[in-house]
Order: structure tokens, then sequence, then C-alpha cells
């Protein structure tokens, strides 16, 4: 059989699997363990995984992963998200949609403590959707705004799925997070325009805005400086290399704990808790990435990521082509998979495609600028139908919304999405600029 | 998805309710555990750059600490993710196929699960003793590397008993879960 038609077995075998709803990672484990031996035998199959689990889940560079996810869990028991959203209804009051806004300024606030989208959603869908419903916001703006506002959570640093990434394709997390820095503002503006536009053109959708300031609740400043000063030590810890990521998350993770703490949102059940949606993520996130080890051994035995590359390259076919083909999987497939095996499954055949290609740029910043886009077209799958986890988190905190109401919310924020992904791929120094600094 | 009454030609004995309680209770109980570890990682991190920054006096290998505390930790969270169903899978096709299919295939994950963390134990069970053998030692503190060995294949064995529990439980539960 030839590498080629060995590596597209493969990849039935594998994608059979998980469309069956065998788990994506036990799909990754059994096709990479039948594959190397039946690509190399049993023996060396046998020999790699009497270690391979241990050097994969005790690395250093990957202890971050857990480490951001348990500060994102102590972040959303602090109470900060209300102190995030209660200053932003300040700011944006005097709007018509303004507790719309500040829901997004709250997302954007939340994200940069906060690696994870669900998370992110869910802190402030919690906090914000009594006020948008009690003011008399439509439905369907407030639970479309929430589930788009949560995506900000992954784009805005720290992010769990970028340290992923930049782990796979060997590049520097600092310079991921400083890549994602400007199309992740740049998101929160255009979904900022998205409300803007929504409600004028449908008054009814939102309340006029409130005359004077009232009954504003007193606002939170201990709150709001405790997460920019958290944002401060940890992402700008690692921009400017005063510490490891690993070292920032720790930090982190400890100040939002102590926060939680002094706060009074963490009892000896709450910390229990935030220990076991620790475990569950760590788990999920690591037994893939050993699926994906041992997948990605199996394929380069067959060397159909290397031969991709060299075809593509060969066949003429202009890049922006295959890099618009590129995002348009991730598109389909995020109707069916979560943001990180989408990721996971592609980045090894993608990337070396990817940057093989002439954009005019080295290797290195296509690869960074392809992270970027494709964390955005990703992140789109989360609040899409069929299975967009943003959007069933957020309704469940609606259940008078009807699901087709929510996703018909959402769809304005897309057509922000699809704008901001044609930009960045047209214009790559947006991305590249501020890594260009770091380095 | 409709919940179907249990299908006769599957004549497997409900779990045990006491073993049941007692299963979570103990895959909790490891994923707490783990938890405090990764926490004790995450303070001992933070006392080490604290200790750099003003002392120039970093916790000697904390990094080894990580690695050790963070692979044995990862792996006590293995058992409580499987068991609340915590591993994602796509259940889009499943939805709309016949529901004894949807059935088998739900079965069929657990069931190549539990086969892999069999192997897994087994294997990490080789790899520590080979670990012992060869005296291998991490490079500052000098923990022997064979110590995060047993309790990753404790963990995995549970793994192995989640997935056969989980298997007879959505199966008498008689869908997808």
């Amino acid at each position: 059989m030839t590498g080629a038609a060995a590596g597209g077995t493969l990849l039935v075998a594998l994608f059979g699997m998980i469309l069956l709803r065998v788990p994506v990672a036990v799909a990754m484990l059994t096709t990479g363990i039948v594959g190397y031996a039946a690509l190399a035998g049993w023996t060396p199959v046998m020999g790699y995984l009497k270690s391979a689990a241990y050097w994969r889940f005790s690395s250093y560079d990957l202890s971050v992963v857990p480490l951001f996810l348990l500060m994102g869990q102590l972040a959303t028991r602090a109470g900060l998200s209300r102190a995030l959203f209660d200053a932003a209804s300040v700011g944006f009051g005097r709007l018509r949609g303004g507790l719309a806004m500040a829901s997004i300024g709250g997302c954007a606030g939340f994200g940069a403590i906060c690696g994870s989208s669900l998370a992110t959603a869910a802190a402030l869908g919690r906090v914000a959707m009594p006020a948008l419903r009690a003011h008399g916001y439509a439905g369907r703006l407030a639970t479309g705004t929430l589930a788009a506002g949560g995506t900000l959570g992954i784009l805005i640093p720290p992010s769990v799925i970028l340290v992923i990434y930049a782990l796979l394709t060997e590049q520097n997390i600092a310079v991921m997070f400083a890549a994602a820095l400007v199309p992740g503002l740049i998101a929160v503006a255009g979904y900022l325009v998205v409300i803007a536009a929504v409600v004028r053109a449908r008054p009814d959708l939102a309340p006029a805005p409130a005359d004077r300031d009232g009954e504003a609740a007193p606002v939170d400043v201990a709150g709001v400086i405790t997460v920019a000063a958290i944002f401060f030590v940890v992402v700008g810890g690692i921009y400017f290399g005063w510490f490891t990521p690993t070292e920032a998350a720790a930090i982190g993770a400890v100040a939002t704990g102590l926060a939680a703490l002094a706060r009074g949102g963490l009892g000896r059940d709450g910390f229990a808790a935030c220990l076991l949606e620790t475990a569950r993520t760590t788990g999920m996130i690591f037994l893939i990435l050993l699926g994906a080890d041992l997948l990605n051994v199996c394929l380069a035995l067959t060397q159909l990521p290397a031969d991709a590359a060299d075809w593509i390259g060969r066949s003429g076919v202009s890049p922006y082509v295959v890099l618009f083909v590129l995002l348009l999987v991730y598109l389909v497939l995020g109707c069916v998979m979560d943001s990180l095996s989408m990721i996971l499954l592609t980045v090894p055949l993608f990337v070396p495609v990817i940057t093989t290609l002439d954009f005019g740029l080295d290797a290195g910043a296509v690869a960074i600028w392809f992270g970027v886009l494709a964390l955005i077209v990703v992140e789109v799958g989360l609040i899409t139908p069929p299975v967009g986890m943003n959007v069933f988190v957020i309704n469940s905190l609606a259940p008078d919304v009807p699901l087709a109401e929510t996703f018909r919310g959402v769809a304005p924020f897309l057509i922000s999405d699809g704008v901001r992904v044609l930009l960045l791929a047209a214009f790559p120094a947006i991305t590249l600029w501020l890594p260009g600094l770091l380095l | 998805m409709a919940v179907n009454p249990v299908d006769p030609v599957y004549p497997i004995p409900p779990p045990d309710a006491r073993f049941a309680a007692g299963l979570t209770a103990l895959c909790r109980w490891l994923a707490v555990a783990g938890g405090l570890l990764l926490a004790a990682v995450a303070i001992v991190t933070v006392v080490s750059v604290v200790g750099r920054a003003l002392f120039a006096a970093p916790v000697p290998g904390d990094f080894e600490l990580v690695e050790l505390g963070c692979g044995i930790a990862v792996f006590a969270f293995l058992p409580y993710c499987h068991l609340t169903n915590g591993n994602v899978a796509v259940d889009f096709l499943i939805d709309r196929l016949p529901a004894p299919l949807g059935r088998a295939a739900v079965l069929a994950g657990h069931l190549l699960l539990a086969a892999v963390a069999l192997v897994l134990a087994h294997r990490l069970g080789a790899g520590g003793l080979d670990m012992w053998r060869a005296a291998d030692e991490t490079m500052v503190l000098q923990v022997p590397r064979w110590w995060a060995f047993p309790p990753m294949v404790v963990s995995a064995l549970l793994l192995v008993v989640v997935c056969g529990f989980a298997a007879v439980r959505d199966l008498r539960a008689g869908r997808a879960p």
C-alpha cells in the first residue's frame, strides 16, 4: 500500500469512528495504535506506549493548560464578571442597546483572565442575562449577544487553544498571544458596531436608554482593578518575558484564587467544584493530545502530510484559494465538532501545507497568521447550528427564548466575524504587527 | 432523543447502586486529589518566582516538580472525566440513526477506551519497571522517575473500571448519554 493510501485509510477510519459517536480522543487513540502497528509492527507500538503518556502528561510546556483552566474556574467564582459588567454598563449606559454593549465589554474583560469560550459565556451570561431581560431587551438580542460575546474569551489572550496551537506548531506562546490581541480588539469593536446597527434597524429590540443614572448599581472598582492587575501580570509577564507561560498561569491561578477567597466566593465546596470542573476539561484535552501524538506518528510514517504539502505546492493553485478551502473545512467541521478536537486533528495536516505556500511571508509568520484565522473560524462553530455550544449554554439561562430565536440573534454577529476574517486574511500585517514588535 | 425501554436482547444486570455510588465517590476523590496536587504545583511555582525575583533564590528544580505533579494529576483526572461523559463525542449522525445502532456505537466507544486504558496500564507498568531498573532520575532533584508510574497505573486501571461501568449504565439507560 502506498503512503497516501495508508494515510487516507487511517483518516477514513478515524472520521468514521468519530461520526459514529466514538469519543474523539478514543477514535484517535484506537486508530493511532492500530495504524502504528499496521505500519511498523506491534513491537515499536508497545515500546512507544511504555513512556509516551508519561512524557506527554508530565510536560512542562503543557502544564500551562490545566493551570489556565483552573484560573478560569476560579475567576468565575470570584464574582469578577459582575464587576466588569457593572463598570461597562456605566460606560455604555447612555446608548440605546447600552446593556448589550456592556455585555460585550464584560465578555472582553473576562476573556482577558479566562482562556475558554464556554466559561466566558457562562460567567457573563449568569450576570448579564437577568439584567438584560429585566430592562426589557428582546430575548434574541440578549442571547445572541452573550453567545457571540463568549467567543471573545478564546480570542483575547490568555487562550487555551492558542497555547495548544503554539505547542503543536512550535511557535512561541508569547508571540501567539500577541498575534491574537489586535484581532481580538477588532472583534470587540465589530460586535459593538453590530449591536448599534441592530438596535438602529430594530428599535423595538432594546429599550430607550435610561435618562439619568439614578438606579445604576455602584461600580465595584476593586473588582475591575483586580481583573486589570491579573491580566497585566499574567499576559504582560508572558509578553515581556518576565516569566515562562507556566509561571504566568500559576501566578494567575493563585491570584484569582486569592481574589475569590477575599471576595467571599470560595468556600470548601466551591473550591472542590472548581477542581472537579478543571479535572473534567483537562482530562478531555490531554486524552485528545495523547491520541493526536499517536496519530501524528502514524501520519508521519505514511508521509501523507509532506506529500500533500508537496502536491499542493506544485499544483500551481493560488495560495489564497488553498487558504480559503482550509478555512472552509473548519467551518464545515465546526458544524459537528468542538474547536479543540478540530485544531488537534487538522493542524498536523494543514500547517505543513499552508507554510509551504508563498504568501510573501516567512513560514513562521504564516503559521502565526493562519493560527489566528483558524481560531476565529473554529469559534464560529461554537455559535452556529447544529451544535453551537455557546448558544446552548446561554439558552439554558433564558429558557423562555426558543433556540431558533437565539440562532437568529447570533446571525448579525456572524456577519461581523466574516468581515473580520476577510480583513485579517487580506492584510496579514494586522495580525503580525504586534508579534513583530516582540521578536 | 427518545428514551427506549431496555432491550431484552441485552440481558446485562443493572449496575449495583452502591457500586455506582462508591465508584463515583472514588473518581471524585481521585480528581480532587489531582486538583489539589495541581494547586500545590501552582503555589510552588509562585513561591519560586517570588524567591527568584526578591532573593535571587528560586525553588530548586521547580520545573521538575511541575512536570511530576502535572503528570500524576492529569492521569488522576481521566476516570472522573470519562465517568461524567467529559470526553467529547460527535452525536450529530447518531441521533439520526436507529436507536439500537446508536446504542451499539456508544457501547463501542466505552469498550474501545477500556481496551486502550488496559493496554496503557500494562505498558506504563512495564515502562515504570524500566525506569526503576535503570534508576532513571530527574536532573536537579534526583527524584526517581518511576515514582510517577504507580499512581498513573492505578488511574488507568480505574479508567478501565469506569469504562465497563459506563457501558452497562448506558445500555440500561437505553440511550446515548
